[in-house]
């Protein structure tokens, strides 16, 4: 077996992959302590494949608590991880949209699924997990309903600031003029729609494109960057939140033969 | 000359200038203050003076600049500003007079406050270098500053001791070129944050023999690594241009993660980089002619259009055999920050390579986040395929 190891800022993730392509995945949350929640998922994924440590040959770190990892082998950028990993899951995929908890990127692939561009948002939140999850705590939902929430919205609000600490104020004051929540989250999906589309857009998006991190289960988001940038994302067939880590994951196997070929 | 590195920080490395400086004044030396790689220090030194650099490269005095400039400003106007009001700065106290150029808005503006803490005199500088008028215009603005240089230190600055003056900022500009010139060959002698602390501190000088004496014991180091295959990394470290701001100890964050993350870099274009040094004041003609138009052709992003930089760049990735650029830009510094645009379009389209642009400031504070980048960067060069 080998182990792909993703801590991001909100989420940890794990994926197991043997040497014919099963794979067991598990998710946490990473709470203050990326170390502890990576060792942690580490540990939950073993279980689940019923395996031990000393059956795993290699081990890569990813996301933003790679370097807090002891236990890995080596690390790898997220960056390139999903790459990896979508190509993987679908060859033909060139554009990866990947919004997670602490920021947005857009990766332009090659055809062997090396990352050939990328762009990064700036040092803030605006348009993140973060960024969403601060909205829903101001309109006392849970993150997950926020999606289908925002699907039944006929007239979205339009929302001007990209700042977190701004829209969350724009956020409150359109609650006490009575607009109703389902069009203030379209109206806060499409703001983040226009931000990453525009990111992308300047990288210049090639078909296929997909859309994986945590928030990509958001329907609503999924949905309103669609329509933003005409496009239809193309499946990957997995659970998006763990594309990363299964790209640790094929980075590890991938080392795991170049330097067992190596060998005299 | 065996250890190529500076342990000292920029800190440490004005406060030994300093005491230089003083040294300097009471034996009658004069001392000007000078901003940026349009101003001609030939014009300093050829009045017996010493030009000192003062833009701000760290962090600590923006906070005292805060209180009166803008927080949106570029760090490098802040840091600039904050080092004249801060009393954190142990050089800038010493200037007799500073130099200014009308660069970018945020220089410009702020010079109008600085000129409150010490004589001050700005030249006009012209933005469309490619005008037969520009150099008109940038030729009164050297005469000018020959008439304020004289004034206020009260001295002659003749054609003789311009001329020769020439002939020794032309020779240092050799020396130097030929250092950077030894990063050509692979793996490199020296590591891209040692050679940019190296030059920085041989930089603050008071005087020029000595200056070029280091020089020589530095080139003479590095040849004779390359001759004995005494490299300063493997063979593997992807070699990379360095491009835009960020060039200097103190302000050298990025370059030291890219050195940090795996990767080497090769080469410098842009302030303090090579095309700021190959350039060389034409020895024949006019001397006052012969400076402006030099400085004139210096490549900053305020010109428009700044083909120069675009045919500088295309040329260095071939002769140092790049494999990335990193273009950093300071937040806030609109025209490095649009430009980086045609850069990014260059280094792809035209030579296929992989290429980043990085805004940030002084602070520490986006190390993190900038990691990502810089590793992801270079990744693309060794797993994008």
């Amino acid at each position: 077996m080998f182990a792909g190891i993703d801590v991001g800022s909100l989420t940890a993730k794990a994926v197991l992959i043997n040497e014919v392509g099963k794979t067991f995945s598990f998710i946490k949350e990473t709470g203050d302590n990326p170390k502890k929640s990576g060792e942690k998922v580490f540990e939950e994924v073993l279980r689940k494949a019923e395996i031990n440590k000393a059956d795993v040959k290699h081990i890569i770190g990813t996301g933003y608590g790679r370097i807090a990892l002891s236990f890995v082998d080596k690390t790898v950028t997220e960056l390139t991880c999903h790459a990896k990993g979508a190509h993987y899951l679908n060859p033909a995929i060139r554009t990866l949209i990947d919004i997670g908890g602490q920021d947005s990127k857009v990766i332009t692939l090659n055809q062997n699924g090396g990352m050939a561009d990328f762009v990064m948002n700036d040092k803030c939140a605006a348009g993140t997990g973060r960024f969403l999850e601060v909205m829903a705590g101001a309109l006392k939902l849970d993150l997950k309903e926020m999606g289908d929430f925002s699907l039944r919205s006929n007239s979205p609000c339009v929302i001007n600031s990209i700042c977190t600490v701004f829209a969350e104020s724009e956020v409150i004051s359109l609650l006490a003029s009575g607009r109703a929540k389902e069009d203030i989250i379209a109206g806060l999906h499409q703001g983040i729609a226009k931000r990453v589309g525009n990111m992308a857009r300047r990288l210049g998006i090639k078909d296929e494109i997909t859309f994986v991190g945590g928030v990509s289960k958001n329907t609503g988001l999924k949905s309103a960057l669609e329509t933003y940038l005409e496009i239809k994302f193309a499946p990957v067939g997995e659970d998006p939140q763990i594309v990363g880590a299964l790209g640790a994951a094929l980075f590890a196997r991938e080392k795991y033969f170049t330097e067992l070929s190596r060998k005299p | 000359m065996n250890k190529l590195k500076v342990d000292e920080t920029i800190q440490e490395v004005r406060t030994s200038l300093a005491l230089e400086l003083e040294m300097a004044k009471d034996q009658g030396r004069k001392v000007v203050g000078c901003m940026c790689s349009y101003f001609p220090r030939e014009m300093v030194w050829a009045a017996d003076a010493i030009s000192v650099g003062l833009c701000g490269t760290t962090e600590e005095p923006i906070a005292a600049a805060e209180e009166v400039l803008p927080a949106d400003q570029c760090p490098m106007v802040k840091a600039t500003y904050g080092r004249a009001i801060a009393n954190t700065c142990p050089i800038f106290p010493l200037a007799d007079c500073i130099v200014g150029e009308t660069t970018c808005d945020g220089r410009k503006k702020m010079y109008e406050l600085l000129a409150r803490e010490k004589p001050m005199h700005i030249m006009e500088l012209p933005q469309k270098p490619e005008d037969k008028e520009a150099l008109i215009h940038w030729t009164a603005e050297v005469r000018k500053l020959k008439g304020f240089i004289e004034e206020q230190l009260g001295v002659e600055i003749t054609d003789d001791k311009l001329r020769q003056t020439i002939k020794d900022v032309n020779e240092e500009r050799r020396l130097l070129v030929e250092i950077h010139r030894c990063r050509q060959v692979h793996p490199v002698p020296v590591m891209g944050v040692d050679l940019v602390g190296l030059t920085t501190k041989f930089g603050y000088t008071v005087d020029h023999e000595p200056y070029r004496e280091r020089l020589r014991e530095l080139l003479a180091e590095l040849q004779r690594r390359i001759r004995e295959k005494e490299f300063a990394c493997s063979p593997d470290r992807p070699r990379i241009l360095w491009t835009g701001l960020g060039n200097s100890l103190g302000c050298d964050k990025v370059l030291k993660l890219v050195e940090e993350c795996g990767g080497v870099v090769v080469c410098q274009e842009g302030c303090g980089g090579i095309t700021r040094i190959e350039d060389m004041v034409d020895e024949e003609k006019d001397p006052i002619e012969a400076i402006a138009e030099r400085y004139l052709r210096v490549t900053c992003s305020c010109m428009t259009p700044n083909t120069t930089r675009f045919n500088d760049i295309d040329r260095l990735i071939k002769e140092y055999r790049i494999q990335g650029v990193i273009d950093l830009t300071w937040q806030f510094c609109h025209t490095f920050n649009i430009e980086s645009y045609r850069v990014g379009e260059l280094v792809k389209q035209k030579h296929g390579i992989p290429f980043l642009h990085v805004v940030t400031d002084f602070s520490q504070s986006d190390v993190g986040q900038l990691r990502v980048r810089v590793e992801g960067f270079l990744e693309q060069i060794t797993l994008g395929n």
